[in-house]
């Protein structure tokens, strides 16, 4: 049961990120940050995944 | 010549994706619950790119790469927001779904909740929600097809016989042998769908970056967010009804009830993310690098977003051209035999059988016959080419969110039964299709976020004051255990 809800805090975390930081600290800056703040964030949020469901 | 080759390419495909779909029938069991859920005895291969292919289809694309073109990076994260709701929810989601399929049997999504919520107007409601709802999004998988057809042949292959070819042939291969040729074709074609995605991004790199490399700071406002297309609110508006798509489109969830063990589900979960990754960031940066070639002048302008893609495969060479045409119709098809499996199933099961229980026998053949007429109304109403892929994808997860509430209630309260499950839909559905009309946004909140609020608070006020149904603790209890 903690383990689901650690599971679920991390992944309310990341949902929030994708949010509000290309919105917040990313606005307006050119370049590839956004891109790559989205795509790492998602590869991260895919490993975690993959070893939660490992246990 | 070319007229020749994209005319043959689509009849190999065809003649490869028939042939599939007639070597499924040896697995299938001529009964009503394997035509559509395989009994839960589909492997990891299977189960991953059936889930991939039908959940990605035209709208990735085509819709996606003239999004990320026209609006730039915010069409990366209005999708990868789907990818993160995706795998959140089928962390906890999935196993239960499949639990409960396995103890109990049943076909569809919306026969769960009838059960869960002990009636069968809960099913009756969902079934006729669905069927309104994914009109729109099937038939722009057809629009797709359609498009990139007139694309990749210079206008040969005319419109409406493109149409035409895509809804029969997905009409075919989900009567063939229901889950089993849709799911064994779904796997032909996701592999179809990624190798090209790699192709087609490795072609216009190599033919329009390959001497300085593409750069981001080129695309100017497109490379960031808030842009003139992406405010905040648009952004939350987008990818709310995106978010809860896993558990509110109807032909993904029943995709849950097909692998073999629960291992098999895990694996497939993790499979589908990794593919899914893959697939949204090489549709995404097409689009992308094919803006920054407009920008510098080496590819032309497109103002109708979803001729983006045609254009491309008009103007790349032969084998890019045929390639991508058969990825989007692999795309699209993959989809909509999905969605017109599902919708069947569950205009058999939820409103014919729920209704005339003397009458199983017909059951089977109602569901045929609902996939014949869904099959005319998706051709007609992409003849009809009412609006934009991604606006007319989003409409339809749009009208299918207020399911969300009564989707995880189910798992997690014991609280409310057929009232609140019905009420919850119609104030949501009611909600969401005025403010789409009217193009309004109470206080500035658009319109899936009062979509959602709206029938949360339905749900949560009607089941505080409603006992769930008798048995519910059996229900909860073998969706919720460990495993």
């Amino acid at each position: 049961m903690i383990e689901k809800k650690a599971f679920l805090l991390f992944s309310l975390i990341v949902v929030i990120l994708m949010y509000l930081i290309p919105y917040l600290v990313l606005s307006g800056v050119d370049g590839p940050f956004t891109f790559i703040f989205w795509t790492g964030l998602s590869i991260v949020y895919l490993i975690f995944v993959a070893i939660s469901m490992r246990r | 010549m070319e007229q020749l080759a994209v005319y043959i390419s689509v009849i190999i495909y065809l003649g490869v994706g028939s042939a599939i779909a007639f070597f499924s029938k040896k697995f299938l069991k001529r009964d009503f619950k394997d035509f559509y859920t395989a009994s839960g005895r589909f492997g990891t291969l299977l189960a991953t790119l059936s889930y991939a292919a039908t959940t990605y289809s035209a709208f990735m694309f085509i819709g996606l790469v003239g999004l990320a073109y026209t609006t730039g990076v915010g069409a990366l994260g209005f999708e990868l927001i789907y990818f993160v709701g995706t795998l959140l929810l089928l962390y906890f989601i999935a196993p239960r779904y499949w639990r409960i399929h396995r103890r109990y049997g049943y076909v569809s999504p919306a026969e769960v909740l009838s059960a869960r919520y002990g009636s069968r107007a809960v099913g009756a409601s969902v079934t006729l929600l669905a069927l309104v709802s994914l009109i729109p999004y099937a038939s722009s998988q057809v629009i797709g097809v359609a498009m990139a057809a007139e694309g990749a042949s210079g206008g040969t292959i005319p419109y409406v016989t493109a149409v035409v070819i895509a809804v029969a042939v997905a009409l075919l291969w989900s009567m063939i042998a229901g889950m089993w040729s849709v799911g064994w074709t779904d796997v032909f074609q996701g592999m179809i769908m990624l190798l090209t995605g790699f192709l087609m991004v490795f072609w216009v790199y190599s033919w329009g970056y390959s001497a300085r490399g593409f750069d981001f700071a080129s695309l100017g406002p497109l490379s960031y967010v808030p842009n003139q297309y992406w405010s905040f609110s648009t952004f939350l508006n987008m990818t709310i009804p995106w978010f809860f798509f896993a558990i509110t489109n109807p032909q993904v969830v029943q995709r849950l009830f097909s692998p073999k063990d629960h291992k098999t589900l895990r694996s497939m979960i993790v499979w589908f993310g990794a593919y899914g990754l893959l697939f949204t960031l090489l549709v995404t940066l097409l689009g992308l690098m094919l803006r920054g070639l407009t920008i510098e002048g080496s590819f032309p302008m497109v103002t109708y977003r979803d001729s983006v893609t045609p254009t491309l495969l008009g103007m790349a060479p032969l084998w890019i051209g045929v390639l991508g045409l058969v990825a989007v119709l692999a795309a699209s098809v993959s989809t909509i035999d999905g969605i017109l499996l599902t919708l069947s199933s569950m205009a058999a099961r939820d409103i014919y059988e729920s209704y005339r229980p003397e009458s199983t026998r017909l059951k089977l053949l109602v569901g045929r016959a609902t996939l014949g007429v869904l099959a005319l109304a998706c051709t007609a109403f992409a003849l009809a080419r009412p609006g934009f892929i991604v606006d007319l994808s989003v409409l339809s997860s749009s009208l299918l969110l207020p399911q969300a509430p009564i989707v995880i209630g189910m798992f997690l309260w014991k609280r409310g039964g057929r009232a609140s499950a019905v009420l919850t839909l119609i104030s949501g559905f009611a909600v969401a299709i005025s403010l789409y009309f009217t193009k309004m946004t109470p206080l500035g909140v658009p319109m899936n976020a009062w979509t959602i609020i709206v029938s949360s608070i339905v749900y949560l006020l009607a089941a505080s004051f409603e006992r769930g149904p008798e048995g519910i603790e059996v229900f909860l209890g073998v969706g919720g255990e460990e495993s």
